[in-house]
């Protein structure tokens, strides 16, 4: 059995069954615990000003926390609008929705940097799943997501289906809220299956390190800022 | 029966003896029945430790053994369970600490620390949700579906055996069993885990000067491309600690292993020329640990010191219990080579590097295939069959340390001929593979404990 994971700030329930959280697309899901509410955070710059979806570069790199101050996700601008309301599997086979890319092009899309297959992260120290806009040694087409440390590839024009390798469900997905108006993006939750649990688990003594005991479980409030991958690690291994 | 019982109190333990006199008849009786090998032929009553039930709380579900705690048993052991949390799982390993093959011969070049390549079976059991019994196996009796264990013997209803690999010694002319542990003990070839690699660490401290041999066994070894990046990697030692030795590499082969011969031959040219001395198309004769020499077809080669790999063949224990191919060269597990099972057993199997299919013998290939078999075992549990999933080997090989740079491989196997297929490579040396090499076993650490 395991143990209760309960934070001291009360967001965090003690999930028994999971299969009620798991129904509700946009809630964040985990096995051992459950949010009442993900958090809603608008995407910001460096300097805290909202982000502008048309000011990210296509194909390149960026990397923003959601929810916790540990969890990275990767942002991408693809270079044309994705499919809609794509019908993927996760680790239970059982189907969700990916409602595609947002943006005015539709091309905007996020997902938990954290590899399916075996956990490799984008983190301080270096990133190991990235996006590559070129056919690179480990995948057989363009434009795909390459996880590095045994060769899982995702294709982010898809919800992150798996193309190649050893991953066998997708990517978790972000969840936008986008304003036509201001063209900002809102964070509002994870979609598929989530490893926050599994990655926490597997990293807590690096994060303890990184964040300070503990800190690395503490979630984001009201924004996120999104920054170029080139600065948010010290290294990123083009593979 | 008492005089045996009454000796067997001299041999065991209090707890033992105690055991034993308050389940008496029973295990009295167990004691004097001659115990029914898997060869078939009844060995001599044995009394003592393996002779009693081990020290196990009662199944809660169908039990399966996993005999071996490296990278194929302790994959097996954790999906089994998750494939089925019903199963009662029970890994039998007698190290007490796992030490990995893969990535040791970073650690010998001061890469990686040896705690990076140590785990605790405490964790891998803890956190997988099964018994880890620190033991080894002794007999097996597939009739009664009873393993004899060194801490007692398991009722099972599923075996598995991933026991790795052993020497063939003869395989380089290396026959007098004196001989034998003279060369395991002081040129260990540094492929099962722990003390060998060690050892060989210890001799690069030492070296100062002369020639250190390496060899490359012929058949499918264990790990193909690392007595490659064994020569890189004892060259940038030499290099970095400015000693003036020689690496001779004896290959039978023509080139070093096939995909990443280019990588290789980079590397000792452009980094290694003046340490280095490749000899492939060589075969050798006979090896004199005493004397220091090893005799190929050509010449007669002396060496200052060495890691000799002779060829590798199915650990012993699966000759021992019958579960070997004694027609096959290395003598490696007589299974289905697609489901794994003993020929007409399937409630035992063997996998990992015991296998004879032509797979890559590594760490990930044998975690890849873990993940299959589990639901194999699993499929024939609930009367099932599933389709045939190829193992993926991914193989990362670093051919220099300052910088880091590694080069790689991974793949696919086909279904008919078991030949490479999916292959992706990337030869050219890069800081980028060098970092993903170190996170390449990370992540194998991470799906196994």
């Amino acid at each position: 059995m395991q143990r209760p994971n309960v934070s001291r700030r009360g967001f965090v329930k003690v999930c028994g069954g999971m299969a009620l959280a798991a129904a509700a697309s946009n809630r964040l899901v985990e096995p051992s615990f459950a949010l009442d509410a993900a958090p809603r955070l608008k995407l910001v710059d460096k300097a805290g000003k909202p982000l502008k979806a048309g000011a990210l570069e296509a194909h390149a790199n960026y990397i923003f926390n959601y929810p916790y101050v540990s969890t990275p996700c990767l942002l991408l601008r693809l270079g044309a609008a994705t499919p809609r309301n794509v019908t993927r599997s996760d680790a239970e086979k059982a189907a969700y929705t990916w409602p595609g890319g947002v943006g005015k092009d539709g091309a905007v899309v996020a997902y938990m940097a954290i590899c399916a297959h075996g956990l490799s992260y984008d983190g301080k120290k270096a990133s190991f799943i990235t996006y590559h806009k070129a056919r690179s040694q480990l995948s057989a087409t363009e434009r795909t997501i390459t996880c590095c440390a045994h060769a899982a590839t995702y294709d982010p024009a898809n919800g992150a289906a798996v193309m190649s390798g050893p991953a066998e469900f997708p990517l978790a997905a972000v969840q936008f809220e986008y304003d036509a108006a201001s063209d900002e993006l809102t964070a509002v939750g994870l979609i598929g299956t989530v490893l926050i649990d599994k990655f926490f688990d597997a990293y807590r003594g690096d994060l303890n390190t990184e964040f300070g005991r503990g800190a690395y479980r503490e979630l984001l409030k009201d924004r996120t800022a999104v920054v170029p991958i080139a600065e948010y690690s010290e290294e990123v291994p083009s593979c | 029966m008492t005089s045996r019982r009454q000796d067997s109190s001299k041999q065991l333990g209090r707890r033992q003896f105690l055991k034993l006199s308050g389940t008496s008849a029973l295990a009295a009786a167990t004691a004097a029945t001659a115990v029914v090998s898997a060869t078939g032929s009844a060995s001599a009553a044995i009394s003592g430790r393996t002779n009693r039930p081990a020290d196990l709380p009662k199944a809660t579900g169908p039990r399966c053994v996993i005999v071996g705690g490296g990278a194929s048993g302790l994959t097996l052991a954790k999906y089994l369970k998750k494939e089925n949390p019903k199963f009662d799982v029970v890994m039998v390993e007698p190290n007490y600490l796992y030490m990995s093959p893969f990535l040791s011969n970073l650690f010998i070049d001061d890469v990686l620390d040896a705690s990076f390549l140590q785990h605790s079976f405490c964790d891998a059991a803890r956190k997988g949700n099964y018994f880890w019994l620190q033991g080894m196996l002794i007999d097996l009796d597939r009739e009664k579906k009873r393993a004899y264990t060194s801490e007692g013997y398991i009722d099972y209803q599923f075996i598995a055996l991933a026991p790795g690999i052993d020497y063939n010694y003869a395989s380089i002319g290396i026959t007098d069993p004196a001989l034998v542990e003279y060369c395991k003990l002081n040129y260990p070839a540094g492929f099962k885990p722990g003390s060998e690699i060690f050892t060989i660490k210890d001799k690069l401290g030492r070296f100062e000067r002369g020639v250190f041999l390496l060899t490359v066994p012929t058949g499918n070894y264990r790990c193909l491309p690392a007595p490659y990046e064994r020569a890189c990697l004892i060259g940038d030692y030499f290099k970095k600690n400015k000693i003036k030795g020689k690496i001779v590499l004896l290959d039978p082969g023509e080139k070093p292993f096939a995909p990443k011969a280019p990588g290789f031959l980079a590397a000792f040219s452009e980094l290694y020329k003046d340490y280095i001395d490749y000899k492939p198309s060589t075969t050798i004769k006979s090896v004199d640990p005493i004397k220091k020499t090893v005799t190929t077809e050509f010449d007669t080669i002396s060496f200052d010191d060495a890691a000799i790999y002779p060829r590798v063949r199915g650990a012993k224990l699966l000759e021992d219990l019958g579960l070997a191919d004694m027609k096959s060269p290395q003598l490696e597990a007589d299974i289905d080579p697609y489901k794994y099972f003993c020929k007409g057993d399937k409630t035992c199997y063997v996998t990992g590097d015991a296998r004879p299919m032509p797979f890559s013998k590594s760490g990930n290939t044998a975690n890849s295939e873990a993940h299959f078999v589990a639901k194999v075992i699993a499929a024939a549990e609930a009367g099932k069959d599933i389709d045939w999933m190829s193992p993926q080997t991914v193989c990362y090989s670093m051919v220099n340390a300052h910088p880091e740079e590694s080069i790689m491989v991974a793949a696919k196997y086909d279904e008919k001929t078991f030949g490479f297929t999916d292959v992706q490579l990337d030869n050219k040396r890069s800081a980028a593979l060098g970092k993903a090499n170190h996170e390449w076993g990370a992540g194998l650490y991470r799906d196994m404990f």
